[in-house]
């Protein structure tokens, strides 16, 4: 098995940077010939996918429209996407309909983007079998090797998995994205942490440059000391310095097409910063669009049973406590809505952001060109149905037809995940478990 | 008939030459009689010079190669009477040819002339990459808070010499408190089959476990950590916070885990290992009982090796502190002299080198706090930031800071930065990218006492100078060449300075991470990779008890007569051990008493797949053990297959082979040394008669003075190798450039024998030579008396350690 990353918190982003550019022991070091940060050559349109999550089901009545086709209404947990709305396509009556071991929140997010079933393990939920990973790879990863497989779609990272206020722990209920069968990845909640791993490298060539002149009125001191035979090799090491400034001085024109964002320093990773750090994990995913470092990403919130507690909006409780609370305790049910328009607010201004920000080298908006899935692991909190999972799509970047509410009956949702990857013009014939792949990717240009 | 050329015998004049100085050649303090050293030159300038050049440094077209050598003076005027010149050796005969062998012999061509010939100096050098990593990886724990002891007040837990992995086992789902079984398991290969380790205590349902300890890294380089359980396992290994390889979520059928990790041999890394068989997530009542069934093995794959339960030797229940590494890949040093080191500044070594320096700010900036003993928004940040990069600084340089250094390398960094994190890592990349970090010997003409201290440090560990001796630098005492010896006799107790011999011995035996040891299957069946494997390690035990034994014995690397053997490799050569036998020393017979030389792996290794090469084993002898320097064969050669003359022995073949007498001059040489240990087939099983004929194991050696010994077999060559001057001082030398990463010579003509003869007065305790050879390179140029300093010799005082 690989080995599983399955830490958020560690900062050694210099070491990840080495591993992640595949550089064994034998490979030379790289601080001068970082892979390209500028655009990929990419004549055709940069078709982008995010997938964000929030947990803990929605209610209803709150949230799906009554009416179906072009003309519908946007109900309140919906109602920050009004600006948005002949941008939006809003998905009813797509199941998640794999089985097998697990709970409903461990199978909601496991199976959410992989369609397929946990494998038997050591997880115990709060009810039904143990469960571990799952058992096959997630549909952002398959759409992102399969971008990455071709040279005019290839990114710096092909993917991003970013998070908000993640819990330090690894298991099933706090991961969604899949490399492979057993192979979590973990989402990154922390800005620092993610800004290090965009631009680390570029701040590293900064600092290198602005000390090289120290270094050589040193070197120049210490060479007075030394005989002249010395000096042969402490004047090849300069050249070698003088060298490296000429190349860092080269380098600044390419780094990236647009200035290093400035994120606000020390923002907490603490509950009540939620909103911030909301507001800065979707800034730092729009630059990673504009620089193009990656064309698709997962933001997810929190993890399935997430328990926010959105005391900015006068709710104290757990998130993940108030969704157990039966339709009838009505200031839950109401204080659930406001939960889940929160989170639609961050859809919202995801969006905006996008829709705000031209296509670099290209025409219209990021928000042409990129697709965001809002989903969640459950239909309901309080009945831990799969059934009705939410799937809100908005942006033109699949070419789905958007300003719609379409009602299937009970489809599953691996044929939606094959629409993603049909969007992207990758025409696979199923995903997942092979049964509810039939039918084909649900029609929904 | 093979090639002869008209020049073959000059080729013979010069083919054994001597790596530095070296072999029995008597050094004639006054030089040859002025007269006869004129009429030498003149005969040689008359016949000799349109071949040879003026002095002997050859001519293109006719012999280009210097005529250097180490043949005696007498065996050298019987080949100039015999054989020049190339066209008339009739020329130069009598007297003739003796004055002009003399000539030749003293003026250029003997190792004495060659070294007072050649301009060898001390170079400038920067580190190599081991030092590198080295020095980063004692700074960075130079700096760390002295950890609290860590002491557990057991006797098992705490001693130096307890070998395996304190183990802890609970009935709860968190490991921590309330043990029910605490102690120490000698490696970590558990089954649990109903009966679980004290399984009266334990809960038939499930129970956790905590292993803890550190584990010695047997090479540099990456090692694959391997757990293997049916059940959730993760591991810590080096890094408290983040984990090697996490199993904690079981899922599927997956029971191996696997992650590498780099790792700087010789070195102890903090260790641990945590086991559960119940499951996580909701705590629910266990509605069936299901007897606590299975597996838990902590393995490692080494290069070139077959997986294996981490031995109990390399496992201690002691924890270190972590230990920095730096990741960043480097260039090979240049070895084309025999020895590391770093005489050239590449492009891609700079790169490596700021790489590094970027990698280790990081880890600096991101463990700030603990390092400099402050927090965020302690009112006194900045100070202790300030105070805790000059004293990096100045680790790093090896010296107190010069006000002006200061200013430079600490002070400007914080002035120019936007931050407290943005100025130490400035500072940190500064000084790591200084020649004052990145070179061995830097500074001004006369050394002082830290240039003292780090030639000492970094001869013996590869590595910067710890507090002990930076303070005798700053007392001035170091300037003591008895202070130094005995720093030096200190130092050789530190694992660093184990590791850098047995790095050494490694090096020497040309013991090679990934050795084809592939034979044919046919002809040895049952020699497979795991024989292979098992025989790397038999070899490294041994070495290992020779390097840590009350006196590192050199001869005892010749003279021994034990065999370390585990079941596997006891079936294959025939002694009697159980299957399933770990490790353990066997006493072996005659022939096999002759240490590393009838070591089955150094049998093997020197060996082709289908039968054994008495040259390669010759040529092992004659350059790494002798220390005699071989030229290539004038043209390359296929060996003649052994299917070609099925009647043949090996040895009638090889003699067949190289028998045209411009082979003979080197082979002579080669295949009679070769030929002594044919007494070992190819994976190095004793036998008695190859392909129907009696074996012939006898050889002999002919000293450069013309003296011939033979041998009976494998027990005479190694008991003549182990008293063998030549050997001694072939040792010597090779131990010098290996510690000091520069040329002996450079010390003085007379260093080799000075050391050579040090060995002999240590009884040939390689430790005792470390130590000498360092004292004597730490101290080249330096005047220093056994008085004590006087107050004036005390430059820059090292305010901060």
């Amino acid at each position: 098995m690989e080995r599983v990353d399955v830490n958020t918190k560690r900062k050694r982003t210099r070491r990840e940077f080495v591993r992640e550019l595949g550089l064994s022991a034998a490979a030379l070091p790289f601080i001068l010939n970082l892979p390209s940060l500028g655009f990929a050559g990419a004549t055709r349109r940069k078709q982008r996918l995010i997938v964000m999550f929030s947990p803990n089901g929605i209610v209803p009545a709150t949230f799906w429209p009554d009416e179906e086709g072009e003309h519908f209404t946007l109900k309140r947990s919906l109602e920050p996407l009004e600006p948005w709305k002949d941008r939006t396509l809003i998905l009813h009556g797509v199941c998640d309909k794999i089985r097998g071991d697990g709970d409903n929140h461990m199978r909601g997010i496991g199976c959410l983007l992989t369609g397929v079933e946990l494998f038997p393990g050591n997880i115990q939920g709060g009810s039904h079998t143990p469960a571990g990973w799952a058992s096959g790879i997630s549909i952002d990863q398959e759409i992102k090797n399969f971008l990455q497989a071709n040279p005019e779609t290839r990114t710096r990272f092909g993917s991003l998995e970013l998070g908000v206020m993640v819990p330090e722990r690894a298991d099933t209920w706090t991961r969604m994205s899949y490399a492979g069968p057993n192979q979590p990845l973990a989402p990154i909640d922390d800005p620092y942490r993610l800004f290090d791993r965009l631009y680390g490298g570029i701040e590293d060539r900064e600092t290198v440059k602005s000390v090289l002149d120290d270094l050589k009125d040193d070197m120049r001191k210490l060479r007075d000391e030394l005989s002249s035979e010395d000096r042969r090799l402490l004047d090849e090491h300069a050249d070698r310095v003088r060298d490296m400034e000429r190349e860092l001085r080269a380098s600044e024109t390419k780094d990236v097409g647009h200035a290093v964002p400035r994120i606000e320093p020390g923002v907490e990773e603490v509950n009540d910063n939620m909103p911030r750090i909301s507001a800065m994990q979707i800034e730092l995913l729009i630059n990673s669009f504009t620089a193009d470092f990656a064309r698709v990403a997962t933001l997810q919130y929190t993890n399935s049973v997430g328990q926010a507690r959105m005391r900015w909006l006068g709710i104290d409780k757990g998130h993940h406590q108030l969704s157990h609370e039966p339709d009838s305790n009505h200031e839950a049910q109401e204080q659930l809505t406001r939960i889940n328009a929160w989170y639609c607010e961050q859809l919202a201004l995801l969006v905006k952001r996008l829709a705000e920000t031209p296509e670099p080298g290209g025409e219209g908006t990021l928000l042409d060109n990129t697709t965001v899935i809002w989903t969640n692991e459950l239909g309901k909190g309080n009945s831990h149905t799969l059934n009705d999972i939410p799937f809100v799509l908005v942006g033109g970047g699949l070419g789905f037809r958007t300003g719609r509410s379409l009602k299937h009956r009970g489809v599953p949702h691996n044929r939606l995940l094959l629409s993603l990857a049909h969007g992207f013009g990758h025409r696979i014939e199923r995903f997942g478990e092979p049964d509810f792949s039939s039918g084909g990717p649900l029609d929904l240009a | 008939m093979l090639r002869r050329t008209g020049s073959f015998w000059c080729r013979s004049l010069a083919a054994l030459v001597i790596v530095g100085g070296a072999a029995g050649a008597v050094r004639s303090a006054d030089g040859p009689e002025p007269a006869l050293d004129q009429r030498g030159a003149a005969i040689f300038q008359r016949l000799c010079a349109s071949c040879h050049g003026d002095s002997g440094q050859g001519v293109a077209g006719e012999y280009p190669r210097p005529l250097v050598g180490d043949k005696s003076l007498e065996k050298l005027t019987r080949l100039i009477e015999r054989t020049m010149p190339d066209d008339d050796p009739k020329q130069c005969v009598g007297e003739d040819a003796a004055v002009v062998a003399r000539y030749v012999h003293d003026a250029f061509y003997s190792p004495i002339a060659q070294a007072r010939n050649r301009t060898a100096r001390v170079e400038l050098a920067r580190l190599t990459v081991g030092q590198h990593r080295n020095a980063i990886a004692d700074l960075i724990g130079g700096l760390r808070p002295v950890p609290d002891g860590g002491r557990d007040g057991r006797a098992d837990i705490d001693s130096d010499t307890a070998h395996g992995l304190r183990g802890e086992y609970y009935n709860s789902r968190r490991v921590g408190r309330g043990a029910v079984v605490d102690r120490l398991d000698p490696e970590v290969r558990i089954a649990f089959s109903g009966a679980s380790p004290a399984h009266e205590k334990l809960e038939p349902e499930g129970f956790t476990a905590r292993w803890s300890g550190s584990l010695t890294a047997p090479e540099t380089g990456e090692h694959r950590i391997i757990i293997r359980t049916d059940h959730a396992a993760r591991l810590w290994l080096n890094d408290d916070d983040q984990t090697l390889i996490d199993a904690w979520v079981k899922s599927g059928d997956d029971t191996e885990h696997d992650a590498s990790i780099f790792l700087i041999g010789g070195r102890a890394y903090p260790l641990r290992l945590e086991f559960t068989s119940r499951t996580q997530g909701v705590d629910k009542k266990k509605d069936e009982t299901k007897p606590a069934e299975g597996f838990i093995e902590l393995q490692w794959k080494l290069p070139g090796r077959v997986a294996e339960v981490v031995p109990s030797r390399y496992l201690s229940p002691r924890r270190t502190p972590e230990v920095f590494v730096v990741e960043t890949p480097f260039p090979p040093d240049d070895r084309s002299v025999g020895y590391e080191r770093g005489t050239s500044a590449s492009k891609s070594w700079h790169d490596a080198a700021i790489a590094a320096a970027i990698e280790t700010a990081d880890h600096v900036v991101d463990h700030i706090d603990r390092l400099a003993g402050t927090r965020k928004g302690d009112s006194e940040r900045d100070a202790k930031l300030r105070h805790f990069c000059a004293r990096l600084v100045e680790r790093a340089f090896r010296r107190p800071l010069s006000p002006e250094q200061r200013e430079r390398f600490v002070d400007r960094q914080f002035a120019v930065a936007a931050d407290g994190e943005a100025a130490v890592k400035r500072a940190v990349i500064l000084a790591l990218a200084s020649p004052r970090f990145l070179y061995v010997d830097i500074g001004g003409e006369t050394p002082d006492a830290y240039d003292i201290s780090s030639r000492l440090s970094f001869a013996l560990w590869d590595s910067l100078p710890d507090d002990d001796l930076l303070e005798a630098a700053a007392s001035g005492r170091l300037l003591s060449r008895d202070e130094v010896a005995r720093q030096a006799g200190r130092m050789i107790a530190d694992p660093r300075a184990r590791w850098k011999l047995r790095e050494f011995l490694r090096h020497w035996l040309e013991i090679e991470h990934a050795p084809d040891l592939a034979k044919d299957g046919e002809r040895y069946p049952g020699f497979d990779e795991s024989i292979a494997s098992d025989l790397r390690a038999s070899l490294e035990l041994f070495l290992d008890e020779v390097i840590d034994g009350d006196r590192a014995d050199f001869r005892g690397l010749f003279r021994s007569d034990e065999l370390w053997l585990n079941g596997r490799l006891a079936r294959f050569y025939g002694f009697d051990l159980p299957a399933d036998a770990p490790f353990r020393k066997i006493a072996a017979d005659g022939d096999r008493s002759a240490g590393v030389l009838s070591h089955p792996y150094m049998l093997a290794k020197l060996s082709y797949p289908d039968s054994t090469s008495p040259i390669h084993r010759g040529v092992f002898l004659a350059r790494n053990v002798l220390g005699r320097a071989l030229r290539p064969p004038p043209e390359a050669f296929t060996p003649f297959s052994p299917d070609l003359h099925p009647e043949l022995t090996t040895r009638e073949r090889v003699m067949l082979q190289t028998s045209p007498t411009g082979c003979q001059s080197c082979h002579g040489m080669i295949n009679s040394l070769g030929f002594t240990l044919e007494r070992f087939d190819a994976v190095g099983r004793r036998r008695d008669e190859e392909r129907g004929k009696p074996v012939d194991s006898s050889g002999s050696y002919e000293l450069p003075s013309g003296e011939l010994t033979t041998f009976a077999g494998p027990r005479e060559l190694a008991e003549f190798l182990a008293t063998s001057d030549q050997t001694s001082r072939a040792f010597v030398v090779r131990v010098f450039h290996h510690l000091v990463k520069q040329p002996i010579l450079a010390y003085g003509v007379e260093t080799p024998a000075e050391l050579e003869t040090a060995f002999a007065d240590a009884r040939f305790d390689m430790r005792q030579l470390m130590a000498r050879v360092a004292t004597s390179a730490a101290l080249a140029g330096v005047d220093a008396t056994a008085d004590p300093p006087r107050p004036d010799q005390r430059r820059g005082r090292f305010a901060r350690f």
